[in-house]
């Protein structure tokens, strides 16, 4: 009697291992593949020429569209993103439009020179640093300079503004 | 009086579903209806360069999003993180935390008062999101 | 006819009297009021929504190339196309008044209490699955409004402490809202939510099942 005990316990809990082994271990490998690009899928600083430095009007915000070439998972194509460029002499400032606090694109706000979110009305300075509403921190900078005539902003934010 | 009220009952099938089969149809009805008066459009494409467009949920997500525009960014991480897993663990928790067996919303006055509250909250919220 | 052919299989495998008794003829009070049928209609119209949306999975693609063209094909030159998306439409915006509706309604008479407190429970999941849906559908189309809207929805769990900026990279499926953001949404939209939900569904139903409809007070 006592014998025919164990000898289900151990079915029965053979069963549930398993069962269970069999479940995690598959259910882990869908669970990982499926999270991985989270780690894996980044999206890689680029140097893209975004025209002319002679069409930008000195001393204020330009906007600027960027077209560059990105690899997203599987897919190899034109990725687009929006800086705002200011040269003042031989100094300039490009920020990018993406909001800090969710990531809209700000716009320029003529009559303070610096921008306002249309999202949940975050408000920077002039300098992009946020002077009110959401936004946590500052717009981000990019990296940018001008070669023979040519504007090149770097895609990836170096630093906050 | 009220207890001793006879428990008169129909069947599932086909007296519920009768009823059912007349609400369904007039919903489809009306569901026909709007699509027909309103046909679908398309926006414009998704342009991540683009500034002159305004971005707004759906209308059932305008409530959180008013919450986000108004709550200063110390706060911040009420709207997004914590408020919406409260809400549903609260609703979660409710028939275990109310454990009084009088059903009857007369005599449940707290309750009908919360639910009050949170629905004019709602409805509120969603309303200034709607027109900001 | 119908009923010959079922009898065919009946006289082999004996369902119909089971079916009979634990389906068909099982006691509904009788004092029940109009607010009693949103739960159905709400099934209805996930029904609705599934019909539609597997027709309209026969010629969306999602990816960021082709989403926005083949809705836009959708809408404007498949046949009864417009049709199609705007029950799909419609219903989900439906939907999510007759819940909260039923919801309500459930709350009021107080039904979600002993021993129902599982409906209850499976309700509120079934709840947070179609607000899912919704936010997954919302990108689909890959326009300007389910760009944005999803964008500020993604980063929402930015401000989470450790985790916060992972939980968002999980959502897009790496450092940007594109190719892997618009498939993963799609997958969740048309395979992940419609199974899990199809399970509470039946849960929430077997359980009214053995509760009974809470007694009309
Ligand atoms: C996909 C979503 C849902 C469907 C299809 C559904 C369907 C149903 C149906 C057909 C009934 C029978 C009675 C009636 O129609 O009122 C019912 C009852 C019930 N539902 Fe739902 N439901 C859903 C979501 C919810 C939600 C969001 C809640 C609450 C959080 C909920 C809680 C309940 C409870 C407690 C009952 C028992 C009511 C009673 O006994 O009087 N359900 N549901
Ligand atoms: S995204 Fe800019 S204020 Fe919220």
């Amino acid at each position: 009697m006592a014998d025919e005990i164990t000898r289900r316990k151990f079915l029965e809990r053979g069963i549930g291992v398993m069962a269970g082994a069999v479940t995690i271990g598959i259910g882990g490998v869908a669970l990982t593949s499926i999270g991985a690009p989270a780690v894996t899928n980044k999206l890689e600083g680029k140097w893209v020429e975004a025209g002319s430095a002679s069409d930008l009007a000195p001393d204020k915000f330009n906007p600027v569209g960027l077209v560059y070439e990105s690899k997203d998972g599987w897919m190899e194509g034109k990725s687009k993103m929006l800086a705002y460029v200011k040269v003042s002499g031989e100094n300039i400032l490009a920020l990018s439009a993406t909001c800090s606090h969710l990531g809209c694109n700000v716009n320029i706000d003529d009559s303070t020179g610096g921008f306002k979110c249309p999202c949940h009305t975050g408000v920077y300075d002039a300098a992009g640093k946020n002077i009110s509403g959401p936004p946590p921190k500052p717009l981000k900078k990019l990296e940018a300079k001008i070669e023979d005539g040519k504007l090149m902003i770097n895609t990836m934010p170096k630093e906050e503004a | 009086m009220e207890k001793n009220k006879e428990k008169k009952q129909m069947l599932f099938y086909p007296d519920f579903l009768f009823r059912e089969a007349v609400a369904a149809v007039i919903v489809v009805a009306a569901i026909l209806a709007v699509t027909l008066i309103w046909p679908m459009k398309v926006g414009d494409p998704a342009d991540p360069s683009d500034t002159s467009f305004k971005p707004r949920p759906e209308w059932y997500f305008m409530a959180p999003f008013y919450l986000l525009k108004i709550v200063p960014s110390s706060l911040e991480i009420i709207p997004t993180v914590i408020l919406p897993p409260l809400l549903f663990a609260a609703l979660i928790a409710l028939p275990f935390v109310d454990r009084d067996t009088e059903r009857s919303p007369k005599k449940r006055p707290l309750a009908m008062a919360l639910m009050a509250a949170m629905v004019l909250l709602t409805a509120a919220f969603t309303l200034l999101g709607i027109l900001s | 006819m119908l009923g010959r052919i079922i009898d065919v299989f009946d006289r082999r495998l004996k369902f119909k009297e089971d079916f009979k008794k634990n389906v068909l003829d099982h006691p509904v009070p009788q004092r029940i009021n109009l607010t009693y049928c949103f739960g159905g209609i709400s099934f209805l119209l996930y029904m609705l929504l599934a019909a539609t949306g597997i027709a309209m999975i026969f010629f969306y693609v999602p990816s960021v190339d082709h989403a926005f063209v083949t809705v836009e094909y959708i809408t404007f030159d498949l046949p009864l196309g417009n049709i199609l998306r705007g029950i799909h439409h419609w219903s989900a915006n439906i939907m999510i008044v007759v819940l909260f509706l039923h919801m309500l309604r459930v709350y009021v008479y107080g039904a979600y209490k002993n021993p129902r407190e599982f409906n209850w429970i499976t309700g509120v999941v079934l709840f947070a699955f179609v607000l899912a849906f919704g936010f997954t559908g919302y990108l689909l189309p890959w326009d300007q409004k389910a760009y944005w809207a999803t964008k500020v929805g993604v980063l929402m769990p930015q401000s989470a402490p450790v985790a916060g900026p992972f939980i968002s990279k999980l959502l897009m499926g790496g450092d940007q809202l594109g190719a892997l953001t618009i498939s993963r949404f799609y997958a969740v939209h048309v395979a992940v939510l419609p199974i899990i939900t199809v399970v509470f569904l039946v849960g929430h139903f077997l359980m009214i099942r053995r509760t009974g409809i809470a007694e009309p007070l």
